[in-house]
C-alpha cells in the first residue's frame, strides 16, 4: 500500500497503480493522449510527463508505477515547457483544420493545445498533405490529423485480439493501416472513433452531420441486444445523431487497494471494463433501426377511420376487451420496458382466464466474428426478454410462444410493443380474430392488418427500466421528444386498465415503486443508482 | 402639489417672449431646410462611397474586396460566401450557423471537391427574413468566407424569395 | 313677400362656403404634415400627386375603406351620435362669419355673410359651446378609460377657457358696440386720429392675447390639445373610434380651426377690411382718393379676409410644432388663474379708455 504525494497531496493507492491513474482518482489533471483505462500503457505520446524527485529526466507519468515515498509535481515550469514543446511537435504536420474536423468540441488535442499549448510554432517549413486510408467502410481515417498515439493499435491488439491494425512507416510518414487489400471487418471497429483522441478516425455514419457542441448526450441502455450496454445517445432537437459508449465509472477501480496490477486485468473486472468502454457496431450504428417514427399521425381507427383520436380509440379498445372477456389473447414484445410489461401482464392477467401471454421471438444476438476475444453480445436481439420472465413469473402468468395464443382463437388480441418485422409471419394466421389492437412506434405489415392501432414511442423517446441478460435493471431516459400524435405506451396502458377496472396505475415512477414492492427480483434494486444513471444490482454481489 | 419650484427670471416666467422666440427657430427651420431626407427609388445613397475611408483590414484582399464586392466594415447589407478562384472558402463548419442568433443561417456538408479541405457546403442558406444583419457571422468565420455586402435592396414578392441559397452567395473575388 | 332670388342667392353661397370649408380641411390635414415636416427639415407626404397634393383624397379613400368599428360594450346610438354633434357645430359657427362687405350687382345689394344675425357673437358662442358635447359624449360612450378621461379633460378645459374668451370679447364688444360680427368687421374700417385703422389688435391688445390663447384650448391644439393627449391617453375622447366616426372628429376638429382663425381675423384684424379700402376705392387721408370699381373691392376684400384666416390657420400649426404640451393642473391654473383676472382688468382698462375717450 504505497503512499505517493502528487502535488503536495499525500495519496494512499493499490500495489502497481500508476502515477496517472493515482492522480487522476484523486481529481488531479495529467494531460496525456496514449494512456487509456482499458488497455497498457504506451507510453508514447510523451503528453503525461511530471517531474519525480531524486530522477533526473521527466518522467512518464502512465508507465511510472507509484511506489512509497514518490513525490510527484505536475505544475512546475520544466513539465509546463515539456508539455508545451510536446504539444509543437504534435502539430508539426496538424493541419488545423478544427473548423473542418467533425472532433471539434471533444477533441482532446483542441482542448490541450488550448490549455497547454504554445500560440504559434516555430516550424516555418509547409505542412504535409496526406491522402485519406480507406480502413473501413464505416471509419474515415485522415492520417494528417493523427498524433501516433495507437490507442487504436492497442486496442485490437489488447481487446480485440485481432491484430487487424499497425503502424506502418517511420517519423512524420507513420500512418495506420491494416494489411494490404484488407480492411477492418464489422464487429467492434466504431470504438475506436471513441477511444481516438482527435479527429483522425471517425464514423462515417456521423461524418458531417451535426457539430458535436450542439448535441446534448442522454445517458441511456442499447436496446439491441440482451447484453444492456451503457450508451450515450446524442442528439439534437427531433433527431438522435449518434450513440457512443458510455464509460461507467472507473475511478473505483483505481482506488481500489486490493487491484492487483501484477496480472495486469483479474478476471473480475475484466467483463465490467469491456462492457462499459466499449459497444459492438450494431448497437452504435444500427440504432436508427429502434428510432424510425413513421406513424405520428396518432391512432388508427379502421372500424371508423373519420374518428380516429386518441379517446375514441381507447373507449373502443376498452369496449372491445369488456365485450371479448375471458377471450383476450396477449402478446408482448421483448423490447417493452418492465414498466410496460408490467402493466400489460396486469391487464391480462385481470380479464384473460387462462394466464399466459405470447411472446415475440427475436434473433439471436450473435457474435460477428469467432475470433474477436470481445464478446459482448447476449441473449437475443432485444432488451428486456429476463424482465419479462421475472415479472410473469412473479405474477404466475405462463410466457408462451405466439402461435399457441393464435391457436387459442381469442376473439380480442392485443399487441404491446416495438412489433418490428417479427409478427410478419402471422399476417395470414390472425384473419380469423375479430379485433386485433396493436401498439407500436412504428408501422410493419402486421400493424397494417391491425383494426385499432396505437402509436407509442420509441426507446429514446421514453422513461423506463429494462433487465439485462445478467439481471441489472438499467434505466432508460427521454432522448428526444415526440412531436407527433403519439402517445406513451404505458399511458396508453395505464388508460386502458383505468376505463376497465377502475384501477389507477399511475406514471413510471409509481410503477417502478410497485415492481420493488410486489415483485422479489426488484426488491434489492439500488432506486438511486438508477436515477444516477449508474445501474447496479446489490443482489447480484456485483459491483456495477 | 410637489414639483420642485425652479427659480425662472422674469422672461422666462412671462413664458410669452419665450414662445415668440421658440416661434422664431420652428420658422426659421420652415424658410431654410437642409436636406437630409432621400427620396428613395429616385435617389440612392452610395454607401461605399461613404465607407471606403473608414475600412480596416480585416483580410489580406481588403482593397480587393471593396473595389469588388463593395464590402464595408460599418454597413451590413446582404451577406456574400467569398470565392478563391473556382472554389469557395467556405468549410461547412457550421460556426455561422452556431453563433447566428435568429438561426438564419442552415448548412448541410458534404465532402469537398478540394484536396486542401475536407468539407465544404452542399446547401448554405441564409433565411434573409430571420436574419437581422448582426454580422455574428462574419465574426465567427475562421477562413473569412462570408462577408457582408453593402447591398441592402432587399426586395421579394414571396418570404421563398427571400432564403438566399449558397449559388447566389458566391461572389468570385479573384 | 320672399324674394327667391336672394334666398337662391343665400342658399348658393351657403353650399360653396360648406364646400370650401371642407376643401380647406382636407388640404389643412396636408398642410399640417408638410409644413411639420418642413419645420422638422423632413420632407413630409410628397408621394401622392404633385408635391403630394392629392394626399388627402388617397386618406379620404383610406377613411372609407375602413373597417368601422364600434366596441362590443360601447352605447350604440350615442357612440354613433359623437362624431356628427362634434363636426356641426364646425360648420354652423361659420354661418355668422362675414367673409367681404357688400356686392351690388344688378342694383342688389348681397352681403357677403351667410347670415348677419344681431346675435352675432352671441350666436358664435352659443353654437361652439355645443362642439364640446360630441367629444364627451364620444368619450362617454366609447366605454374606455382614457376616452372617458379624455372627454372629462374637454368639458373642464371648455369651461374654463369659455369664461376668458367671453370676457375678452367683452372688450370689443364694449369698443364697437354692436354684436354683429359685419358691424364689428365694418367699424374696424374707422380711423384712429384720422391715420390708423382701428383694429382690434391695436385697441384691444390684452383682450387679442387672451382672446388668442382661449381659442387654442377651445379647438384643444397644442399647446392645449390635452383631451386627445396620445402620450398620456392613448387618443384621449377618439381611441375607439375609426374608419368614417374617426374622420368625422378630425374633420370637426379643422373646421373648427378655420372658424376660430375666421374669428380671430373678423375681431382683431378687420375681418374683410383693407386699411383705406371703402366702397369706391382707396380713401387715404392727406393724399387722396383711388378708385375702383364695386366688385373689384369686394373681390379685395375677399382676398384680404381669405389671406388673414390663411396666416391664422398656419400660426395654428406654426404653434403645434414648436410648443409642447401643458400639464394639466398648468392648464386649469393659466385659465383660472391668469387669464380670467387678466379678462376683468382688460374691461376695466378698456372702459377707463372709454370714459377717457382715448377709444
Amino acid at each position: 500500500m504505497p503512499t505517493v504525494e502528487i502535488d503536495g497531496k499525500k495519496i494512499t493507492v493499490g500495489q502497481g497503480v500508476t502515477v496517472l491513474e493515482a492522480a487522476r482518482a484523486n481529481g488531479i489533471e495529467i494531460p496525456h493522449f496514449c494512456y487509456h483505462e482499458s488497455f497498457k500503457s504506451g507510453g508514447l505520446c510523451r503528453m503525461c510527463l511530471v517531474e519525480i524527485e531524486k530522477m533526473p529526466k521527466l518522467q512518464t507519468s502512465c508507465t511510472t508505477v507509484a511506489t512509497e515515498g514518490m513525490v510527484v509535481k505536475t505544475t512546475t515550469d520544466r513539465v509546463k515547457q515539456a508539455r508545451s514543446a510536446i504539444l509543437e511537435f504534435i502539430l508539426t504536420n496538424h493541419p488545423l483544420d478544427c473548423p473542418d474536423c467533425d472532433q471539434a468540441g471533444e477533441c482532446v488535442l483542441q482542448e490541450y493545445s488550448h490549455k497547454y499549448g504554445p500560440d504559434k510554432s516555430d516550424f516555418r517549413e509547409p505542412k504535409q498533405l496526406r491522402e485519406h486510408i480507406q480502413l473501413s467502410e464505416h471509419i474515415a481515417y485522415d492520417p494528417e490529423r493523427c498524433i501516433m498515439c495507437e490507442r487504436c493499435v492497442r486496442y485490437y491488439r489488447d481487446i480485440v485480439g485481432t491484430e487487424e491494425l499497425a503502424v506502418m512507416e517511420r517519423g512524420a510518414h507513420s500512418e495506420i493501416t491494416t494489411f494490404p487489400g484488407r480492411q477492418l471487418d464489422y464487429g467492434y471497429i466504431g470504438n475506436i472513433a471513441d477511444i481516438c483522441p482527435v479527429g483522425a478516425l471517425t464514423t462515417k455514419d456521423f461524418r458531417f452531420k451535426e457539430r458535436v457542441y450542439n448535441l446534448r448526450a442522454t445517458e441511456t441502455i442499447c436496446p439491441l441486444c440482451e447484453a444492456g450496454c451503457t450508451i450515450y445517445v446524442d442528439a439534437k432537437k427531433y433527431t438522435v445523431y449518434r450513440v457512443r459508449s458510455r464509460s461507467k465509472n472507473l475511478t473505483s477501480i483505481h482506488t481500489n487497494p486490493n487491484r492487483n496490477v501484477t496480472a495486469l486485468y483479474p478476471k473480475v473486472f475484466i467483463d465490467a471494463i469491456l462492457r462499459s468502454s466499449f459497444i459492438c457496431d450494431d448497437g452504435r450504428l444500427g440504432y436508427k433501426k429502434a428510432l424510425e417514427n413513421s406513424s405520428l399521425s396518432g391512432p388508427v381507427n379502421r372500424y371508423e377511420p373519420e374518428n380516429s383520436t386518441w379517446s375514441a380509440s381507447i373507449a373502443l379498445v376498452v369496449q372491445r376487451i369488456k365485450q371479448a372477456g375471458s377471450k383476450v389473447g396477449g402478446i408482448l414484445s421483448p423490447f417493452a420496458t418492465n414498466e410496460e410489461v408490467y402493466a400489460f401482464l396486469y391487464l391480462i392477467k385481470s380479464i384473460t382466464a387462462h394466464n399466459s401471454v405470447g411472446i415475440m421471438q427475436f434473433p439471436e444476438a450473435k457474435e460477428f466474428r469467432e475470433s474477436t476475444k470481445l464478446k459482448l453480445r447476449k441473449g437475443v436481439q432485444a432488451p428486456n426478454l429476463k424482465g419479462i420472465e421475472q415479472i410473469a413469473g412473479a405474477l404466475g402468468i405462463k410466457i408462451v410462444p405466439v402461435d399457441e395464443v393464435i391457436a387459442s382463437k381469442p376473439e380480442l388480441l392485443y399487441v404491446l410493443g416495438p412489433v418490428f418485422d417479427r409478427m410478419d409471419g402471422y399476417t395470414e394466421k390472425i384473419k380469423d380474430i375479430q379485433c386485433i389492437v396493436v401498439q407500436d412506434f412504428k408501422a410493419s405489415a402486421f400493424s397494417e392488418k391491425a383494426h385499432v392501432f396505437m402509436p407509442g414511442l420509441s426507446f429514446a423517446q421514453k422513461d423506463g427500466t429494462y433487465t439485462n441478460k445478467d439481471g441489472q435493471v438499467q434505466r432508460i431516459r427521454i432522448v428526444v421528444d415526440s412531436k407527433g400524435n403519439a402517445k406513451n405506451d404505458l399511458d396508453i396502458l395505464t388508460d386502458i386498465i383505468y376505463n376497465i377496472s377502475g384501477k389507477k396505475l399511475g406514471s413510471f415512477d409509481n410503477i417502478l415503486a410497485l415492481l420493488v414492492k410486489e415483485i422479489a427480483f426488484f426488491n434489492n434494486i439500488d432506486m438511486n443508482s438508477l436515477t444516477t444513471g449508474i445501474n447496479l444490482r446489490k443482489a447480484a454481489g456485483r459491483l456495477w | 402639489m410637489t414639483e420642485n419650484k425652479k427659480k425662472y427670471t422674469f422672461k422666462e416666467a412671462v413664458y410669452f417672449i419665450e414662445i415668440l422666440r421658440g416661434l422664431g427657430v420652428t420658422i426659421k427651420h420652415f424658410f431654410t431646410r437642409r436636406k437630409f431626407a432621400i427620396n428613395y427609388p429616385e435617389e440612392k445613397l452610395n454607401i461605399t462611397g461613404n465607407t471606403q475611408a473608414t475600412m480596416k483590414v480585416m483580410d489580406k484582399d481588403a482593397q480587393e474586396l471593396i473595389d469588388r464586392v463593395e464590402v464595408t466594415m460599418n454597413y451590413r447589407g446582404k451577406h456574400a460566401l467569398l470565392v478563391d478562384g473556382d472554389l469557395g472558402r467556405c468549410v461547412a463548419c457550421k460556426m455561422c450557423e452556431t453563433v447566428c442568433p435568429f438561426f438564419a443561417i442552415y448548412i448541410e456538408p458534404e465532402e469537398s471537391p478540394d484536396p486542401r479541405k475536407e468539407r465544404s457546403p452542399k446547401i448554405f442558406e441564409v433565411d434573409l427574413t430571420r436574419c437581422a444583419y448582426c454580422g455574428y457571422c462574419v465574426e465567427a468565420c475562421p477562413e473569412n468566407a462570408i462577408t457582408m455586402t453593402s447591398f441592402y435592396s432587399l426586395v421579394a414578392r414571396q418570404r421563398p424569395e427571400l432564403s438566399i441559397q449558397r449559388k447566389e452567395l458566391r461572389t468570385v473575388i479573384k | 313677400m320672399v324674394d327667391y332670388i336672394t334666398v337662391a342667392i343665400y342658399t348658393v353661397m351657403s353650399v360653396v362656403v360648406f364646400v370650401l370649408i371642407l376643401t380647406t380641411v382636407a388640404f389643412l390635414t396636408l398642410a399640417e404634415r408638410r409644413i411639420s415636416a418642413f419645420m422638422q427639415d423632413r420632407l413630409g407626404p410628397n408621394r401622392v400627386g404633385p408635391w403630394g397634393l392629392f394626399q388627402p383624397v388617397a386618406d379620404g379613400i383610406k377613411f372609407i375603406m375602413k373597417e368601422d368599428i364600434t366596441p362590443l360594450e360601447a352605447n350604440k346610438l350615442l357612440y354613433t351620435l359623437a362624431p356628427i354633434l362634434t363636426i356641426i357645430p364646425a360648420m354652423l359657427t361659420f354661418a355668422v362669419v362675414p367673409f367681404g362687405h357688400d356686392l351690388f350687382l344688378h342694383g342688389r345689394v348681397i352681403n357677403l355673410q351667410i347670415a348677419n344675425l344681431n346675435v352675432g357673437i352671441l350666436y358664435v358662442f352659443a353654437i361652439a359651446s355645443m362642439g364640446i358635447f360630441g367629444i364627451i359624449i364620444g368619450g362617454w360612450a366609447s366605454n374606455n378609460k382614457y376616452s372617458l378621461l379624455g372627454g372629462l379633460r374637454s368639458a373642464s378645459q371648455f369651461i374654463s377657457y369659455e369664461i376668458s374668451m367671453g370676457l375678452a370679447v367683452i372688450g370689443i364688444l364694449m369698443v364697437y358696440g354692436s354684436l354683429k360680427l359685419n358691424d364689428i368687421a365694418l367699424y374696424q374700417g374707422s380711423l384712429w386720429f384720422n391715420t390708423i385703422p382701428k383694429w382690434g389688435i391695436l385697441v384691444q391688445p390684452l383682450g387679442f392675447i387672451i382672446f388668442l390663447v382661449s381659442v387654442f384650448a377651445e379647438t384643444n391644439r397644442v399647446p392645449f390639445d390635452l383631451p386627445e393627449a396620445e402620450s398620456e391617453l392613448v387618443g384621449g375622447y377618439h381611441t375607439e373610434y375609426s374608419s368614417m366616426k374617426f374622420a368625422f372628429f378630425f374633420m370637426g376638429e379643422y373646421a373648427n380651426m378655420i372658424t376660430a382663425s375666421a374669428l380671430i381675423a373678423t375681431l382683431y384684424f378687420g375681418g374683410w377690411q383693407v386699411p383705406y379700402l371703402h366702397n369706391i376705392g382707396f380713401i387715404i387721408p392727406k393724399f387722396g382718393i383711388v378708385h375702383m370699381q364695386q366688385w373689384l373691392v369686394a373681390i379685395i376684400e375677399v382676398l384680404s379676409f381669405v389671406i388673414k384666416v390663411g396666416f391664422f390657420l398656419f400660426f395654428f400649426l406654426w404653434v403645434r410644432w414648436t410648443l409642447p404640451r401643458f400639464r394639466f393642473d398648468q392648464l386649469t391654473a393659466l385659465g383660472w388663474k391668469v387669464l380670467i383676472p387678466l379678462g376683468i382688468l382688460n374691461i376695466v382698462i378698456t372702459g377707463a379708455l372709454i370714459m377717457l375717450r382715448i377709444i
